[in-house]
């Protein structure tokens, strides 16, 4: 095998009382990937994305991100201080950005390897600058997260995440809290990682990212993956009614 | 009669100065030390590991239900009965840090609530261990909520130790019924002290609006103009 696989989840099931939210769900993304999530809201695409880093844990099932399992160890279950040093190696971007408002944007990006990987502050913060130039901040690295636009803001937030030198980035619908003249901003540094062979699963309902970026589409309704493809077939020709009843109300 | 003269004895009566001086660091010490178990009594009651959640909250219950005149008088007059013998500074310190951390530890609790969760879990998705959570990206956005209300109770504590002058600690109030029994001067005597007091709540009122403009960084920062951007790239450099 000559190209890595960097996700192999399998049979992820997750439920919030009588609410079965995940039911068994099955994704493999290979290294240089970029997967777009789709489908209804509450179908289980958030949560899922989620169970990757096991921000949730999942009830059952496993996920395996670089050959090890998340979660859990050679003995069992792993405490959440374990399962911490296993989410370095994925990154992840936030509807709401998430960013630290104490901080300026230089140290929200330092945050990560100066308080996980005890890298000076100095030599951290440096190498913050070059991120935060690299997606079009270079001016804003003095600025508190309330100084900057929304689109300023996330972009901030995929610099940080990319300052722990991510496997993987997660992005949880990464674009729906901007104003539409902002999504450009933030899928152009998101296509740019793309070219730059960064592996990506994104939960997002941005068509022209799927069609421009995305190498393969998964539908996740009610809890299953309903279609995995590439978007010229997804869009073209869906199999199930479901996506076709999903295409219908959002092209 | 009022007598001016009395009044301004008082005023600069080393008995008082020395009595203001016990009363500031007892409610230093008693705070700096009440603040950190109220951080350990507020992490208990959040804790999932119900005995704790129990022993905390019951500490907590207890503390707040009963006046700290009585576990005053208990700690020190009261505790010698089962052998347990503290000293005058020592009771006062224990009462006052155990009765002030219950009320501090709903102060923490409400703090540490008020930030949002998506705060704790961009921390978590970089990877920090449940404890650098809380200290990196938790406890200081708390602080900032925090940080009123600590200033209020501090102000409280300055007052409240007047309450240990019932267990003959020399603070300032018990200083100033002693100097007032050589004339008798009782108006003027405890219009100084009030003076006193006056003096360091205000004092305690300039330190606390510093505190809170500190913790509070990153709040009131409004869009700037390209000016204040490179002032602040410029401050960056220099750091």
């Amino acid at each position: 095998m000559t190209i890595e696989t960097v996700v192999e989840a399998h049979q992820v099931r997750k439920s919030y009382g009588d609410v079965d939210v995940l039911k068994g769900i099955d994704l493999t993304v290979r290294q240089g990937e970029v997967v777009l999530v789709l489908g209804p809201s509450g179908g289980g695409k958030s949560t899922f994305l989620r169970t990757l880093n096991h921000l949730e844990t999942p009830d059952s099932g496993t996920v395996t991100i670089c050959g090890e399992r998340i979660g859990y160890g050679e003995k069992g279950a792993l405490r959440e201080s374990r399962i911490a040093l296993q989410r370095r190696r994925t990154g992840m971007v936030f509807q709401q950005f998430n960013l630290f408002p104490n901080m300026t944007a230089l140290d929200n990006v330092a945050a990560g390897p100066v308080h996980v990987n005890r890298v000076p502050r100095a030599e951290a913060r440096a190498a913050a600058g070059e991120l935060l130039a690299m997606v079009g901040l270079a001016d804003k690295t003095g600025n508190y997260p309330a100084q900057l636009s929304g689109g300023q803001q996330q972009r901030v937030a995929i610099a940080r995440a990319l300052a722990m030198r991510p496997q993987l980035l997660l992005f949880d619908e990464p674009t729906s809290a901007l104003d539409p003249e902002m999504v450009g901003e933030v899928l152009d540094v998101m296509v740019r990682l793309r070219e730059e062979g960064m592996t990506m699963i994104v939960v997002s309902h941005e068509m022209g990212f799927a069609r421009a970026a995305a190498d393969r589409v998964v539908f996740i309704s009610d809890g299953v993956v309903v279609e995995d493809k590439s978007p010229d077939l997804f869009f073209a020709a869906p199999e199930h009614q479901r996506t076709r009843q999903f295409l219908d109300r959002i092209l | 009669m009022w007598s001016w003269e009395a009044f301004f004895s008082f005023l600069h009566d080393p008995l008082l100065l020395q009595g203001a001086w016990t009363t500031v660091w007892l409610t230093a010490v008693s705070m700096a030390l009440a603040l950190p178990l109220a951080v350990l009594v507020a992490l208990g009651r959040a804790s999932g590991f119900v005995p704790l959640r129990l022993v905390t909250g019951g500490y907590v219950w207890l503390m707040r239900g009963t006046p700290l005149l009585v576990q005053l008088v208990i700690i020190y007059t009261g505790l010698p009965q089962l052998g347990l013998r503290l000293g005058v500074i020592t009771s006062a310190l224990v009462g006052l840090v155990l009765n002030e951390a219950a009320y501090l530890s709903e102060i923490v609790r409400a703090g540490v609530l008020s930030v949002p969760r998506g705060q704790s879990e961009a921390a978590r998705a970089l990877g920090m261990p449940p404890w650098k959570v809380f200290r990196v990206v938790v406890m200081p956005q708390a602080l900032r909520v925090m940080v009123p209300p600590l200033g209020n109770s501090f102000n409280g504590l300055l007052k409240t130790t007047t309450l240990v002058s019932v267990i003959s600690v020399e603070e300032l109030l018990r200083r100033t019924q002693f100097a007032v029994q050589t004339n008798f001067r009782v108006l003027e005597g405890l219009t100084a002290a009030a003076l006193y007091y006056l003096a360091m709540t205000t004092l305690w009122g300039l330190v606390q609006r510093w505190l809170e403009a500190r913790v509070g960084r990153g709040h009131q920062a409004r869009p700037s103009s390209g000016r204040r951007t490179r002032n602040a790239a410029l401050e960056l450099e220099t750091r």
